[in-house]
C-alpha cells in the first residue's frame, strides 16, 4: 500500500482520481470526529465531505513535516468549531436533559463492558453524550481515544505545548467522569477484581 | 513515586506515555491501591463505553460524492454550455422586446390619466380626451382651452 505523502506528491502532479484512495483511508475517522464535535449524524457526514474537498484544494500547503492524517484532523476540527460558531449554536441538549431521557440506556452502555458503538442506536446515544461535553473537550477526547493520536502528535493538531495537552486532556477526562459518577457508583463491584490493559 | 504523583500519572499511564520505569511502578501501585484502581478503571469504563473507534466500513458513494464536487469545482469554464444556455434567452429577450415595440404607445391617453388619478383635474373620461382634435389649444395640463 502506498503511504499518503507518495499519494499526495502524484495527486499534485496532477493525477487527482488517487485523492480518492486518501478519502477511503481517512473517511471513518474524520466523519467520526465530526460526529463527535457536531452530534448529529447527517450533518457530520456533509461537513466531512466538505473537509475533504477542502483539504484537496489545500494540498499544496501541507508540507510534510507532520503526518498527513494529523493536518487533515486539524482541518476537520477547525472546519466543525467554524460551522458551529457560524450557527451560533450551543450543544442541542443539556447534559441533565438527556441525562433525563436516556439514562438508563446510557448506565446500560457502561455496564456492558464490551465496544459499545456497534449499533445505530448505540453510536446516536454516544454522539449525544459526546456533544453535550464542552467543544475543546470532545476535541480532544476523540483525537487521543478514538484516533490513538499521541501526546506529540496532539500539539501539533491543537497547536498546543505538551503540557497544554496534558492538562486540557486531564480537565475534559475528569469532567467526563463527573458527568457519569452517578452511573459510574452503580457498577463498581465489578471492577475491583477486574484488571484492564494499560492501552 | 508518592501516591498523589502517581495519581496524577494515571492518566498518561493509560494513554501509554510514561517511561517504561514509572509504568512498572504506576502498575505495582495499582495492584495495592484501591483508590488509583477505581479512578483508573473508571476512565477504562467511559473509554470503552464512548470512546471506541467506529467499526464502519469506507463508504464508495461517500468517495464519490466528495470526488464528484472536486471535478465540479475542478470544471474549466464551458463556452458550448454558454451558447446552449445563452441563446435561448436571448431568443425569448427578443421576442419580448419586439412584441412590446409593436403596440402603439399612447403618450397622450397615459398623461390624461396620470392627471386624472394625482392632480384631481377635471373627470373626464379617457375617452373624451383622446378625441378630443389634436390641433385644439390646449393649456399646459393638456385639456382643451374653451
Amino acid at each position: 500500500m502506498r503511504d499518503d505523502r507518495d499519494l499526495i506528491s502524484e495527486i499534485l502532479k496532477g493525477n487527482q482520481d488517487l485523492y480518492s484512495e486518501i478519502v477511503r483511508r481517512y473517511q471513518v475517522p474524520v466523519i467520526q470526529l465530526c460526529r463527535s464535535m457536531i452530534g448529529d449524524h447527517q450533518e457530520a457526514e456533509d461537513l466531512a465531505q466538505e473537509v475533504f474537498v477542502k483539504s484537496f484544494y489545500s494540498l499544496s500547503k501541507f508540507k510534510g513535516q507532520s503526518a498527513f492524517y494529523t493536518w487533515l484532523y486539524r482541518i476537520a476540527a477547525n472546519h466543525c468549531k467554524d460551522s458551529l460558531r457560524k450557527k451560533a449554536r450551543r450543544p442541542e441538549e443539556s447534559w441533565e436533559g438527556l441525562i433525563e431521557k436516556r439514562g438508563p440506556e446510557i448506565e446500560s452502555l457502561l455496564s456492558a463492558h464490551t465496544p459499545a458503538a456497534q449499533t445505530f442506536e448505540n453510536q446516536e446515544l454516544i454522539s449525544r453524550v459526546l456533544a453535550s461535553l464542552p467543544e475543546q473537550y470532545r476535541e480532544i477526547l476523540n483525537l487521543r481515544e478514538v484516533q490513538g493520536l499521541t501526546y506529540g502528535e496532539l500539539t501539533e493538531v491543537l497547536k498546543c505545548s505538551l503540557d497544554g495537552v496534558k492538562g486540557r486532556l486531564k480537565r475534559a477526562r475528569e469532567d467526563f467522569r463527573s458527568r457519569l459518577r452517578h452511573f459510574l457508583g452503580a457498577d463498581t463491584s465489578n471492577l475491583t477484581g477486574d484488571r484492564h490493559d494499560s492501552r | 513515586m508518592t501516591h498523589d504523583e502517581i495519581k496524577n500519572q494515571l492518566d498518561a499511564y493509560a494513554d501509554g506515555e510514561v517511561s517504561t520505569a514509572h509504568s512498572r511502578e504506576i502498575a505495582a501501585h495499582l495492584q495495592a491501591c484501591a483508590s488509583c484502581r477505581l479512578q483508573h478503571d473508571e476512565w477504562l469504563r467511559i473509554k470503552t463505553a464512548f470512546l471506541k473507534p467506529s467499526p464502519e466500513l469506507p463508504s464508495e458513494s461517500f468517495i464519490f460524492k466528495v470526488m464528484e464536487n472536486i471535478r465540479e469545482q475542478n470544471e474549466p469554464f464551458n463556452l458550448f454550455e454558454l451558447i446552449r444556455w445563452a441563446l435561448p434567452t436571448f431568443a425569448v429577450m427578443a421576442a419580448a422586446l419586439f412584441f412590446i415595440g409593436a403596440v402603439p404607445f399612447e403618450s397622450d391617453q397615459a398623461f390624461a390619466l396620470e392627471t386624472a388619478l394625482t392632480k384631481g383635474g377635471s373627470p373626464f373620461s379617457l375617452q373624451e380626451f383622446s378625441e378630443a382634435p389634436k390641433d385644439a389649444e390646449t393649456d399646459w395640463m393638456g385639456l382643451e382651452v374653451l
